[in-house]
C-alpha cells in the first residue's frame, strides 16, 4: 500500500474541474427565478389539460410529466435560498412580458380536438428551449462552485429528454392527414416568433450571445 | 385555458358512455333486496363474484381517470397564493405529484382490465368522482378528494385486494395493494392540508366538513359501500387509521351510509310506486 | 324458432322482435333445428343476469333481463348477450340430449366450478361460430374458480378448443386442475 503520509493533489489527475464560471450568485439567482416560474407555468398548463384530451395515453403522460416539472419547480424552489435569495417568490418571475404572452399563447388551446396544438406547443418548442437553456448553464457555470444547481440540471434534464421524446412521439402518432401537419406548423411558428421576441426562457442570454460573459468564454476568476 | 372544467366537459374518446349517477335509483325494476333477496360482500365463493370485480374494476378504473383530471385541474385552477382562492406552491407540487401517481393508478387499472378480460368502455362511466372536484374552494375541494373521494378508493381498493387474496389472483392482489399504499398518502395529504389552511379560519374548517360529510355520504352509492353486514364495499377501517380519520370520522362515515342507503330504499319505493300508478 | 315472453317489455326497452331474431340466428348455428321451438321467458323486473336451462325437449329458458342487458345502457338491449346466453345454453341443452355426452347432473345440482367448466366448452364453441367469445373474460372466471395456474390454464385451453367433449371430459378437466389449486 502507498504511503498514507505522502501528499496527494487534492484534485485526481483525471478531475479536470476547474473554477471559472460564466455566471455569478445572483445571476445564477435571477435564472434559476426563472426557471422555477417556467416549471410552474408548464407544470400546471400539463394538469390542466388532462381533463380536456379525450386521447387516454396523451391524457395518462401528461399526468406524469406534470410531476416531472412540479418537481423540477420544487428543485429550483429550493436552490433559490442556497443563493443568497431568502425570498424565492421575489425572484420567481417570467424574464420579461414576452414570454409571459408566449406561457399565454401556449396554454390559449382548451377544446378537446386540439390535442395536437397542446402537445407541439410543449413538446416542440417549450421543451426544446428549456433543454437549449439548460445546457448552456450546465456548460457555462462553474463545475465546482456551483455543483449544486448542474446537479438539479442534470436530473432536469434527464427528464426534459425523455418527456420531449414522449411527446414527440405522441404528435407524430396524431398526425395522420397532411391537414394536421399544417396545423402542427402553423402553430410552432406562431410560438417559436414569441419565443424568439422573449430571448428565450431565461431571456436574452438563455443560451449564450447577450449579457454576462459572451458565449463560450466564461468570466475570469482571480485564484 | 378557462379556469374551473365542468364534469359535463370532460373529454373521452368514443368507446366512453356516461350515465347519470344513481340512474338505478329511477330504474323501475326492484332491487333484489327489494325481491326478497341479500345483498352480499364481494366474495369469491358467490357464483357471480368475478364478474362483480371485473365491474368493479372498470369502475375503479374510470375513477382512477377522473381523479387524476381533477388533481390536474387543482393544479391549474388556482393561483399560488395564500389568499381564499389561491393555493400555496407546496400545495400545487403535491397535486403535481398526485396526478403522478393517479396516472400510474389509470395504467395499472388498465393493465388489471387486460387480466380480467374487460374492454375500455365495456360498462357505463359517471362522473360524480370528478363532480367532488369542482368545488371553486380549494380546501373544500381538497376535502372532497382527497378525504372523501380517495377515502372511498381505500375501502374499494381494500375491498378488490382482499378478494384478489381470497381468490388466489396474484396479480390483482399485488396491484391492488400497491394503489392502496398511495390512497393512504393521498388522504393523509387531505389531512394534512385541511389542517393547515384552516388553522386561522375555524369556519372555513367546519365548511370543509361539511362538504366532506356531502361528499362521503354520495360516495357511500346508496349504501354499497358501507359497515353493514352485508356492504358490498366494506370501510377499511384499518387503512383509515393509517391515512389519519379518527374513529369518530369513521364512525360518522358508516352512519351517512347507512342513512344513504335508507334514502336511497325512499327514493326507490317511490319510482316503484309511480310506475304502479 | 323462438318463442320470447313477454311479447311487449314495460320495464326495460327490449325489442321483442330483435331478440326473436338473435336467438333464432344463434340457435341454427348451434344446430338446433329450425322446425324446433326455443322458448325463452325474459323476468324483465330482475336487473340480474342469472339463466336457467328449465327444459331439454323442447327446450326452455329462463332469462334474468339483466343477462340480456347493455352494460353501458341500463335498461336496454344488447343483441350480441342475446346471441351468447341463448347459444351456450343451447349448446347446453343439445349436450344433454346426446347420449354420448354422457349423464351431467339436473342444472340445479351442477356446482359452481363444472357449470364454468361446461360454460368454457360451450363459449369456445360458440366463438368458433362467429360469436363473441370474450375469451379472457371467460379465462379470468375460470381462473377464479380453478386456480391462476399453468395446468388451470391448461386446462381451460383444453375446454375453449375442445369439440366433442363428455362430461366426463369436462369435469375430469376441471377436478384435476381444482386438484392442483388445493396442494
Amino acid at each position: 500500500m502507498a504511503d498514507p503520509k505522502k501528499a496527494r493533489p487534492p484534485f485526481s489527475p483525471w478531475d479536470r474541474r476547474e473554477l471559472p464560471g460564466a455566471f455569478t450568485v445572483e445571476e445564477t439567482a435571477k435564472r434559476v427565478g426563472h426557471y422555477k416560474w417556467i416549471e410552474m407555468r408548464l407544470f400546471e398548463a400539463l394538469g390542466g389539460w388532462v381533463a380536456t384530451v379525450p386521447e387516454l395515453d396523451v391524457k395518462m403522460r401528461l399526468g406524469t410529466h406534470c410531476y416531472h416539472h412540479a418537481w423540477h419547480a420544487e428543485l429550483w424552489h429550493k436552490r433559490l435560498p442556497e443563493l443568497r435569495e431568502m425570498n424565492p417568490d421575489r425572484l420567481t418571475q417570467p424574464a420579461n412580458d414576452e414570454i409571459v404572452a408566449f406561457i399565454d399563447a401556449m396554454t390559449e388551446p382548451e377544446a378537446p380536438e386540439l390535442t395536437i396544438e397542446k402537445l407541439v406547443g410543449v413538446y416542440r418548442v417549450l421543451i426544446p428551449h428549456k433543454i437549449a437553456a439548460y445546457t448552456y448553464h450546465l456548460n457555462n457555470t462553474s463545475t465546482i462552485t456551483d455543483a449544486p444547481t448542474i446537479r438539479s440540471l442534470d436530473f432536469a434534464l434527464r427528464d426534459e429528454f425523455e418527456d420531449w421524446r414522449d411527446g414527440e412521439m405522441l404528435i407524430q402518432s396524431l398526425i395522420e392527414t397532411p391537414a394536421e401537419v399544417d396545423r402542427a406548423a402553423v402553430h410552432q411558428v406562431r410560438l417559436e416568433k414569441l419565443m424568439l421576441a422573449a430571448g428565450g426562457i431565461a431571456g436574452p442570454g438563455s443560451i449564450g450571445g447577450e449579457q454576462g460573459a459572451p458565449a463560450g468564454e466564461p468570466t475570469e476568476v482571480s485564484a | 385555458m378557462k379556469r374551473a372544467w365542468s364534469a359535463d366537459e370532460l373529454a373521452r374518446d368514443g368507446r366512453f358512455v356516461r350515465i347519470e349517477f344513481m340512474a338505478r335509483a329511477k330504474d323501475p325494476r326492484p332491487l333484489p333486496s327489494e325481491q326478497g333477496g341479500r345483498r352480499a360482500p364481494l366474495t369469491p365463493d358467490r357464483p357471480g363474484a368475478p364478474e362483480q370485480a371485473r365491474s368493479l374494476m372498470h369502475g375503479i378504473f374510470t375513477g382512477e381517470i377522473q381523479a387524476l383530471e381533477g388533481a390536474g385541474r387543482t393544479c391549474w385552477d388556482f393561483p399560488v397564493g395564500n389568499g381564499p382562492d389561491d393555493a400555496p406552491f407546496e400545495l400545487k407540487l403535491d397535486m403535481a405529484r398526485q396526478c403522478w401517481d393517479e396516472a400510474r393508478h389509470c395504467e395499472i387499472s388498465v393493465k388489471l382490465g387486460d387480466w380480467m378480460g374487460t374492454e375500455i368502455g365495456e360498462f357505463a362511466e359517471s362522473a360524480f368522482l370528478y363532480e367532488a372536484a369542482c368545488n371553486p374552494d380549494p380546501v373544500l375541494r381538497l376535502t372532497g378528494v382527497n378525504r372523501a373521494l380517495e377515502g372511498l378508493a381505500i375501502d374499494v381498493f381494500n375491498t378488490m385486494r382482499d378478494f384478489g387474496e381470497v381468490s388466489g389472483d396474484p396479480i390483482l392482489e399485488f396491484c391492488e395493494d400497491w394503489m392502496l399504499a398511495d390512497e393512504v398518502t393521498h388522504v393523509k395529504m387531505g389531512s394534512d392540508w385541511l389542517r393547515r389552511m384552516t388553522a386561522d379560519d375555524p369556519e372555513r374548517r367546519e365548511r370543509a366538513l361539511e362538504f366532506q360529510r356531502v361528499v362521503d355520504k354520495l360516495f357511500s352509492i346508496g349504501g354499497i359501500r358501507g359497515e353493514d353486514e352485508d356492504s358490498p364495499i366494506k370501510l377499511a377501517r384499518r387503512f383509515r387509521e393509517l391515512a389519519g380519520f379518527a374513529d369518530e370520522e369513521i364512525d360518522e362515515i358508516a352512519q351517512l351510509s347507512h342513512e344513504a342507503r335508507q334514502e336511497l330504499l325512499t327514493q326507490r319505493r317511490r319510482t316503484v310506486e309511480a310506475q304502479a300508478s | 324458432m323462438a318463442v320470447v315472453t313477454p311479447e311487449t317489455f314495460t320495464m326495460v326497452l327490449y325489442d321483442h322482435d330483435a331478440i326473436v331474431a338473435a336467438a333464432d340466428a344463434v340457435a341454427a348455428a348451434a344446430g338446433l333445428p329450425t322446425s324446433e321451438d326455443l322458448r325463452i321467458e325474459v323476468d324483465e323486473a330482475n336487473p340480474l343476469a342469472r339463466t336457467h336451462l328449465l327444459s331439454i325437449d323442447p327446450i326452455e329458458l329462463a332469462i334474468d333481463g339483466g343477462a340480456f342487458e347493455d352494460p353501458r345502457h341500463p335498461r336496454q338491449l344488447d343483441t350480441d348477450a342475446v346471441a351468447v346466453v341463448v347459444g351456450r345454453l343451447v349448446l347446453q341443452a343439445l349436450d344433454r340430449r346426446s347420449p354420448s355426452f354422457g349423464e351431467p347432473p339436473p342444472e340445479d345440482a351442477l356446482s359452481v366450478p363444472h357449470r364454468v367448466a361446461w360454460d368454457v366448452y360451450s363459449l369456445g364453441r360458440l366463438d368458433r361460430l362467429g360469436y363473441p367469445g370474450q375469451r379472457q373474460r371467460r379465462l379470468y372466471n375460470f381462473r377464479n374458480r380453478h386456480g391462476f395456474t399453468d395446468a388451470g390454464d391448461a386446462a381451460f385451453d383444453a375446454l375453449w378448443s375442445g369439440e366433442a367433449l363428455t362430461w366426463a371430459d369436462i369435469t375430469g378437466l376441471s377436478d384435476d386442475a381444482r386438484a392442483l389449486m388445493a396442494s
